[in-house]
Parts: C-alpha cells; sequence; structure tokens
C-alpha cells in the first residue's frame, strides 16, 4: 500500500530538482535554524545536510522539548518518583536525562514506579486502575502537547478521577523565537518554523515575531520536499533582500489553526513565565493550570517548588539550542558524553541536536 | 515525539477513532477535532488527532513546485 501523502512528498526527482534549484541560487553562508526536534531528526534521516551547498548551515533550536526542559524541572520529576505513594508518568525522552544528583532511569531501577505513556491519556488510564496511588504526569511539550493536556483534564474532571495531576513545564514556541532574536551572538538567517506546533497555532502566531525582526520563516512539514523547499524559500528570500511568513505546509496548517485545540487549551491553561535550559526565564513563554484546575497541578498538591540549579558544568546544550555551537563544539561531545552516558538532554532526546550528530557522524 | 505520518481513520465510537497507518491500527482521541468522519486521514499527536489534511492542497502544492521546478528547467 502507499502511503498517503508521503510517497510523493518524497520523490527523489522533485528532490534532486530542489537541490539543484538551491544551488543555483547565488546567496552568502546562511545560518538557517530548524527549530523542532521532529525537522532535526527529519533532515539527518533522509541526509539532508549532506547534499546542500557548504554555503549553508543547519541549527537545531529550541525545539525538542526534553532538551528545553530545565534542570530545575528534572530535579522535580526525580522528587515526585521519591515519593512513596507516586506513580510517575511520562513520555519515554525524558526517563533518561539527569537532573542534579539523579535521573528518572536510576529511581526506576531503584524501585520506584517510574511509567512511560504514549500519550497523557494512558496516565489517567493508570490513575483509575490505581486509585489508591497518585499519579502525576510529566508535562513538557510545546503547543502540540499542550491541548492534548487540556482535553485530557476536561475529561479526567468529568470522570471524577482525584488522583491525577501534572507537573507543568509546558513552553511556547514564539516566545522563544524572540527571545532567541534578542540574544547577544545569535546569528540566524531564516527559521524553519515547526510544522506540527503550527497545525494548532496557525501562520498567524508567528506574526508579531516576523513583524519585529524581519526575519525569513517558513512553516512546513517533515518529508524531505517540504523542508527542501522550506529551504529554497529561505534562501531565495535571503538573496532578494525581501523576507516573508510563508507557509509552505498548508495541506495540515491554516492561518487560525485549530481553533477547537486552542479553545480548549485557553480553558484549562493560562501563560505564565517558563525557564528554559540554557536560556533562562522567558517571559510568557509557558503555560500553567488555572486555578480551577489547581486540583490537578501536581507543583500544588505535592507542594513542590524547587530553587533554580545550574546546570552540568561543561555541557553546551543551552548555546546550541540557541544556534550558538554546534555538537561538536561542545568538549564532552563524544568523550564524557554519549548517549549511554548522557550529561545533557541534547544527547537523550531523539530529537536533540547532540544525539542526531552522534548517530549521523 | 510528533508522528508526522498521515494516519487513515477507518472507525469513529464516540470521540474515539481507530487510525490506520500502513496497515498498522491505533486508538486516537479525536476530542481536539472538528467534523471527522471515516476515510479522513489525520495528523496525531501523543495519541490525539490534531489536524485534518486536506488533500487538494496536499496534491495542489506538489503541482505547484512541479510546475516552478520545471518552468525553471525548460528555461536554462
Ligand atoms: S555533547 Fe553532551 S554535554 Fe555536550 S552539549 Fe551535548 S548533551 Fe551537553
Amino acid at each position: 500500500m502507499s502511503l498517503k501523502y508521503i510517497d510523493e512528498y518524497r520523490d527523489s526527482d522533485l528532490a534532486k530538482m530542489l537541490v539543484k534549484k538551491i544551488q543555483s541560487v547565488n546567496c552568502k553562508d546562511l545560518r538557517l535554524m530548524e527549530v523542532c526536534g521532529t525537522h532535526t531528526m527529519s533532515i539527518f534521516k533522509h541526509g539532508i545536510r549532506t547534499i546542500l551547498p557548504k554555503e549553508i548551515t543547519l541549527l537545531s533550536g529550541p525545539g525538542c522539548p526534553v532538551c528545553v526542559t530545565a534542570q530545575k524541572d528534572v530535579d522535580a520529576f526525580v522528587e515526585f518518583a521519591r515519593q512513596n505513594n507516586v506513580i510517575l508518568t511520562t513520555f519515554g525522552d525524558l526517563i533518561k536525562v539527569p537532573g542534579s544528583g539523579s535521573s528518572l532511569a536510576k529511581e526506576k531501577a531503584e524501585g520506584a514506579d517510574v511509567r512511560i505513556v504514549y500519550s497523557v491519556f494512558d496516565a489517567v488510564d493508570i490513575a483509575k486502575q490505581n486509585p489508591d496511588k497518585e499519579v502525576v504526569f510529566c508535562a513538557v511539550g510545546f503547543e502540540t502537547t499542550i491541548p492534548t493536556l487540556a482535553a485530557t483534564i476536561l475529561s479526567a474532571r468529568e470522570d471524577g478521577v482525584k488522583n491525577f495531576t501534572i507537573y507543568s513545564a509546558n513552553k511556547l514556541t514564539p516566545p522563544a523565537l524572540a527571545a532567541l532574536m534578542e540574544t547577544k551572538g545569535v546569528q540566524i538567517d531564516g527559521f524553519i518554523l515547526p510544522g506540527h506546533v503550527s497545525v494548532i497555532t496557525g501562520t498567524n502566531a508567528y506574526r508579531g515575531t516576523f513583524e519585529k525582526y524581519n526575519i525569513p520563516s517558513v512553516i512546513t512539514g517533515f518529508e524531505p520536499i517540504d523542508i527542501l523547499k522550506a529551504i529554497l524559500i529561505l534562501v531565495q528570500q535571503n538573496a532578494t533582500g525581501l523576507p516573508a511568513l510563508v507557509n509552505a505546509y498548508p495541506r495540515a496548517v491554516s492561518e487560525n489553526g485549530n481553533l477547537k485545540a486552542k479553545t480548549i487549551m485557553n480553558q484549562v491553561f493560562k501563560l505564565c513565565d517558563a525557564s528554559w535550559r540554557g536560556i533562562g526565564q522567558i517571559p510568557t513563554s509557558g503555560m500553567e493550570l488555572k486555578k480551577e484546575f489547581a486540583a490537578f497541578d501536581a507543583a500544588k498538591k505535592f507542594n513542590m517548588d524547587m530553587p533554580e540549579v545550574s546546570e552540568p558544568a561543561g555541557c553546551a546544550c543551552g548555546e546550541i539550542l540557541m544556534g550558538l555551537k554546534t555538537p561538536k563544539a561542545c568538549k564532552l561531545y563524544k568523550k564524557k558524553c554519549t548517549p549511554m552516558t548522557p550529561v545533557g538532554p541534547c544527547m537523550v532526546s531523539s530529537e536533540g541536536s547532540c544525539a542526531a550528530f552522534y548517530r549521523y557522524s | 515525539m510528533c508522528l508526522a505520518v498521515p494516519s487513515k481513520i477507518i472507525d469513529i465510537n464516540d470521540t474515539v477513532a481507530t487510525v490506520d497507518v500502513d496497515g498498522v491500527t491505533r486508538k486516537t482521541s479525536i476530542l481536539l477535532l472538528e467534523d471527522v468522519k471515516i476515510g479522513d486521514y489525520v495528523i496525531v499527536h501523543a495519541g490525539f488527532a490534531i489536524s485534518k489534511l486536506d488533500e487538494k492542497m496536499a496534491l495542489q502544492t506538489l503541482e505547484d513546485l512541479r510546475n516552478i521546478l520545471s518552468a525553471d528547467s525548460s528555461q536554462a
């Protein structure tokens, strides 16, 4: 069976034509940032870095949810796992991320009840099956994930589930892009904007950042044709000096995004400041539960207020997320830090820049 | 974390749909989507369908791209 919209978007003749076209555009050195971790994975998997002209450098931005999770939040997850009565539920990538003293994998090996789930809904099922336990979900995600949390909390409330909470370390994309643009030393000539975050937010969510910084920006999907097309548009915009905000993924993304998902998200969550690994606090870049949903807030229920802590010495994840360094420039890369013995989250997550470099080079 | 592959809805039971990706079926919540029906292609993220794929747009994008690229190569 052919996979709908997949084979067509992997057409190698079309890809070759796109590469040729990219090569034909006269451009100076360009630094393009793919913001989303899924783009990073796809770019490596399809060998896109190796077929681009050498003038084009691709940087992996702050769009891998595990990679941007602050150390203090990882410490909080470890603390939850240590509570007697708690079943800690999480997406898989998080469990190997080292906190200040331990990781979830280590706690699990020592007997903590840490369970990997595919969807936050599964966490609620676990809560229903274990009424005498407290089930906490580690919520690290972007605009794509936050509505799924909101929908789950609404249905948990309807079902009268009392032993399910989330610890919210959720993050929003546009404020992070603005923070990057404000950071000294950051030099980016164009953004490849995340496809599935944009499915929810719509093209309009980037309008403010785009207008303020006038930086070439293209929303695109995850197949080779999608990514090459975005690169071509960014290269052309740089060549003509006419930046634009372009939606190159119209089969999934609209101007205003998924209104139903946004409504549900805003019913349950409100804006808050958030700590990003290596970047620090970014105002209104996170989402926390509204007061009326406090019963689902693990931080409140368990009185968990973790202090800010410093990140592992020598780990350059923060600078890598901002495009200031590449993994190879990190002194620990491939030495002290490998996927088996990760020092920072960028080496843990399959979407992380260091892990991708390690795997494909 | 995102599954970028479009999934086809083959059954709907209240707020849960069964989707098929290349012969593998999976349950997916459709709480975040308006008017989904059997036969639609959706993008699934962490157990939730988050977007319907616009078939006309999908084909249009490819056609536009082909036209632009072949116009260039015939000029060259
Ligand atoms: S190689 Fe390891 S230590 Fe260095 S930046 Fe990447 S994750 Fe951090």
